[in-house]
Order: C-alpha cells, then sequence, then structure tokens
C-alpha cells in the first residue's frame, strides 16, 4: 500500500524520504517492461464488469455518503490517536487503548458527508478516499505495534526494551479482511547479499 | 471588434460569509475566490472567519482550517506543506506567493486570496497549468548526451560526474520549484502565453543549458533564440519580485540572451 510498501530496497526501514530509491530503481524497471510487453495502439484488455462494478460502488457508497462527520474531523481525531498512543515509545497498555479509541472512531466512517459532489477536481472526494486508506494503514499499524514484542529501530517498546533477534528477525506482515479484522504472519528476512560486491555483515546489537 | 469590458459570466460577485462559530481571541478574516465549475453562476468571494489562536502560522494553515472545519468544498492544491513541491502556488494579498511561505500575519488586513492570475481555472484557487507544462516539455529539461543512444538500457553505464565548481554554476537555478507565481505574475506572459515560454520554463531551460554533463548547450540555446520564445522578456521583473524561493529568473534571462550574442 504505497508509502507502506517495504521492499526491503533498505532493508526493513522506511523512514523519512528515502522511498526516491523505489521510485527510481523500480520506476525504471517498471517502464522499460512495459514498454517492452504493451504494443502501441493495441487493443484494451477487457475487464470483467463484476470487477469494475465492486469498484464503481465502493467510489459512489462513499461519494453519496450520508452523515454528521466531516473527513478533516475524522482524520484529526486518528492523528490524534496515532501520534498518542502509537509513537515510536509504545507499551502494550498504551497502544491497547489506542485499538480501542480507534475502533470507536472506525465507526464513524460510516457517517462521513462528502459536502463536495462534483467530478472536476473534487479534492474533499479525494481526501475522504485517501482517509479509508489511512483508517486501514492505522489499524495494522496498531494491530503489528501490540504484536511485536521487542523493540526495533524506531518501534521501541518501553516493556520490552531489547531487540529479540530469536523471535522477532523477521518482517511484520498483516491482512486486513473486508470486515475489518486483522490477521498476522511473517516473513523470513534476506540475511545475504545477492553478489559479492558486498560481504554479507550478520547482525550484532546496536550500541551508541 | 476588440472587446475592452468584462463579460457578464467573469465579473466576480460577493459570496457566502462564514462567521466564526464561537467568540475568537484573534480573528482574522480570509476573502477567498470560489468558482465551481459545475454551476452557471459567476465567481464570488466567500468570506471565512478563523480563530488565529489555533491555527498554524501560514496561510496554507488557515486554508487547510477552513477546509477541515468550515466548508470541504474550498479547492486548492497542497502537498509538503514546506515550500518544496511548488502546489500551493496562489495570489494572497495581490502577490503570487506559495501559501504555505506566507505568514498570516504579513497581511496586515483580511487575506485576499485569489488563483494565479489569467490562467484558466479549473476549479476555486486551482488553475489549468497544462500549457505551462507542455511549455516545459518543449525545453527538454533532462539531461541529454551526444552518446546516449548508442547505449541500451541495460548496458552497466557510469554516472556523470560534475566538479563542485561546476556544480555551483546551477546554484540559483536548481532551486526552482515550478510553482509558476513568477510565470503568472509576468505581464509578457498574460499577453503572449501561446508563445512567450516564461521566466520559469526559461529558468529551467537555463538551468539544463548551464549543466556541465549535458552535450546539448548549444542546441537548446539555438531552440530558446526565437523573438517570442525567449525576447518577449522586457524585464519587467515581475517575475523575480515574486518568486517564493528568492531565486532571479530575470537576471537568469539575461544571462541566457548574453550567451547566445557570444555563442551563437
Amino acid at each position: 500500500m504505497g508509502e507502506a510498501a517495504c521492499v526491503s530496497v533498505h532493508g526493513a526501514n522506511r523512514l523519512g524520504t528515502n522511498s526516491l530509491i523505489d521510485l527510481i530503481v523500480f520506476g525504471k524497471a517498471a517502464s522499460i517492461t512495459a514498454a517492452k510487453k504493451v504494443k502501441p495502439n493495441s487493443a484494451k484488455i477487457n475487464i470483467a464488469a463484476t470487477i469494475t462494478e465492486k469498484i464503481l460502488d465502493r467510489f459512489d457508497s462513499i461519494r453519496h455518503n450520508l452523515g454528521e462527520f466531516s473527513t478533516g474531523e475524522v482524520r484529526n481525531e486518528m492523528q490524534h490517536i496515532m501520534q498518542q498512543k502509537c509513537a515510536v515509545f509504545r507499551t502494550h497498555d498504551l497502544i491497547l487503548q489506542g485499538i480501542k479509541d480507534f475502533e470507536q472512531l472506525e465507526k464513524t466512517m460510516s457517517s462521513i458527508n462528502v459536502k463536495d459532489k462534483s467530478l472536476i477536481f473534487n479534492t474533499d472526494l479525494a481526501e475522504t478516499l485517501e482517509l479509508h486508506n489511512l483508517m486501514a494503514q492505522s489499524k495494522v499499524t496498531l494491530y503489528s505495534a501490540l504484536n511485536r514484542k521487542e523493540t526495533r529501530g524506531a518501534h521501541a517498546r518501553e516493556d520490552f526494551k531489547d531487540r529479540d533477534d530469536v523471535n522477532w528477525l523477521a518482517h511484520s506482515l498483516v491482512w486486513l479482511s473486508n470486515n475489518s479484522e486483522v490477521r498476522f504472519g511473517t516473513r523470513p528476512v534476506h540475511m545475504n547479499t545477492l553478489t559479492n560486491h558486498v560481504q554479507t555483515i550478520p547482525p550484532k546489537k546496536r550500541v551508541y | 471588434m476588440a472587446q475592452f469590458i468584462l463579460p457578464k459570466d467573469s465579473k466576480v460577485t460577493e459570496g457566502i460569509l462564514h462567521k466564526s462559530k464561537k467568540p475568537s481571541k484573534i480573528s482574522k478574516k480570509l476573502i477567498i475566490y470560489r468558482w465551481d465549475p459545475d454551476k452557471k453562476e459567476n465567481p464570488r468571494l466567500d468570506t471565512y472567519e478563523i480563530d488565529q489562536k489555533k491555527c498554524g502560522p501560514m496561510v496554507l494553515d488557515a486554508l487547510m482550517k477552513i477546509k477541515d472545519e468550515i466548508d470541504s468544498t474550498l479547492t486548492f492544491r497542497r502537498s509538503c506543506r514546506e515550500g518544496v513541491c511548488g502546489s500551493c502556488a496562489m495570489n494572497i494579498d495581490g502577490i503570487n506567493t506559495l501559501a504555505c511561505l506566507k505568514p498570516i500575519n504579513e497581511v496586515k488586513n483580511d487575506i485576499k486570496v485569489y488563483p494565479l492570475p489569467h490562467m484558466k481555472i479549473v476549479k476555486d484557487l486551482v488553475p489549468d497549468l497544462s500549457k505551462a507544462y507542455d511549455q516545459l516539455a518543449s525545453i527538454k529539461p533532462w539531461l541529454q548526451r551526444e552518446d546516449q543512444d548508442k547505449f541500451s538500457p541495460s548496458d552497466n553505464l557510469e554516472e556523470k560526474k560534475q566538479s563542485p565548481s561546476n556544480r555551483e554554476k546551477l546554484d540559483g537555478q536548481w532551486e526552482c520549484v515550478l510553482c509558476f507565481c513568477c510565470t503568472t505574475s509576468c505581464p509578457s506572459y498574460w499577453w503572449n502565453e501561446d508563445e512567450y515560454l516564461g521566466p520559469a520554463v526559461l529558468l529551467q531551460a537555463a538551468r539544463w543549458i548551464n549543466d556541465s554533463r549535458d552535450t546539448q548547450r548549444k542546441e537548446r540555446l539555438k531552440y530558446i533564440n526565437d523573438s517570442l520564445k525567449l525576447y518577449r522578456c522586457h524585464s519587467i521583473m515581475n517575475c523575480t519580485r515574486s518568486c517564493p524561493k528568492g531565486l532571479n529568473p530575470a537576471k537568469e534571462i539575461a544571462e541566457l540572451k548574453k550567451a547566445i550574442v557570444t555563442e551563437l
């Protein structure tokens, strides 16, 4: 999911704006492949109506939704929860409180009123669509923060102060189902470089 | 025959007053240009009252506060909120600038906010910049090398190095964020927007012309050496006055004219 994607160009870290390398490296690779695969003036691929209808239904339901809340209000509240309850330094109890608050807020999503109904440069609608993504992202962030019982990088669990390479040397994978349930998994970390240009450096304790 | 009065549908009318709901300690009024392409109505000026105590310091903070809390239909471009993306260019208090770099307190009276002047409007504060972008593309704003066609993308190409002193030659040019505040403040561009490239695009042209790694300096100079593309600049200097990044496009344009005289 966009900014939250991690394909390990930077290891497990994507703080700040080092997604630039993703753009440059994968952008170029994607353009070369696209130029090879797509023939100019070729016919469009037919996409099944069942797929497009699902997308348009979602779009229309968000656009014509009625309710008492505005996107700005809900987004501010979400930002507040994430900043207060799921910041870099976090504990089990704090994150749990965050999840509670978040699940209250989640209910308001069905009562967001998009006032601007236009189809021309509708930033009200665009921000609401973005908010739906942000809410999904916040939810998996809260749950994975609760799930990972160690401290690693910018995930500083004050109730588990040390890095735990025995149990947690792994990428967190999270699935969010349509009914908003969270499921976890892990993927092993590539510990070796792909070429001999740089020798593999085994992980060690970070000390200052 | 030439038409010297504004057409009826472009007269700006008085709009809606959005009064502050709670009494505020430091109240500030923003008077904002609104135009909805879906309605067949004239543009109008809406007034919004905000509590400055509960708002960030910049005009963009005020616009976002209005959008979040008062009127979510207010439409404007914004992204980085720190002057590096160039999205929130608009006319504030009579001068083109970036809303994110303009402190609210710099404006003594009510803050008047209009879109960039003399551009086709898409909606509210959003101008249509497609023509300006086409002009930018016309100067080929990317590194060109005579040898580049000999290589396929999969070749292992070496990086193109540049000495610190050659790099310095791009100072005052690379910092441009392409907000088009300068171009849309230029009377010459207002009159000849179809042909004159305008200060922003000419500044970009200079940025590539002065790049030591680029081999097409002569061709680039030849391309802009045109009575309309370049010489519609009459050193009015509005560009330099309005640039929110403190750059001097007028000076760079003068340097381009000099290079054409001495090198072509």
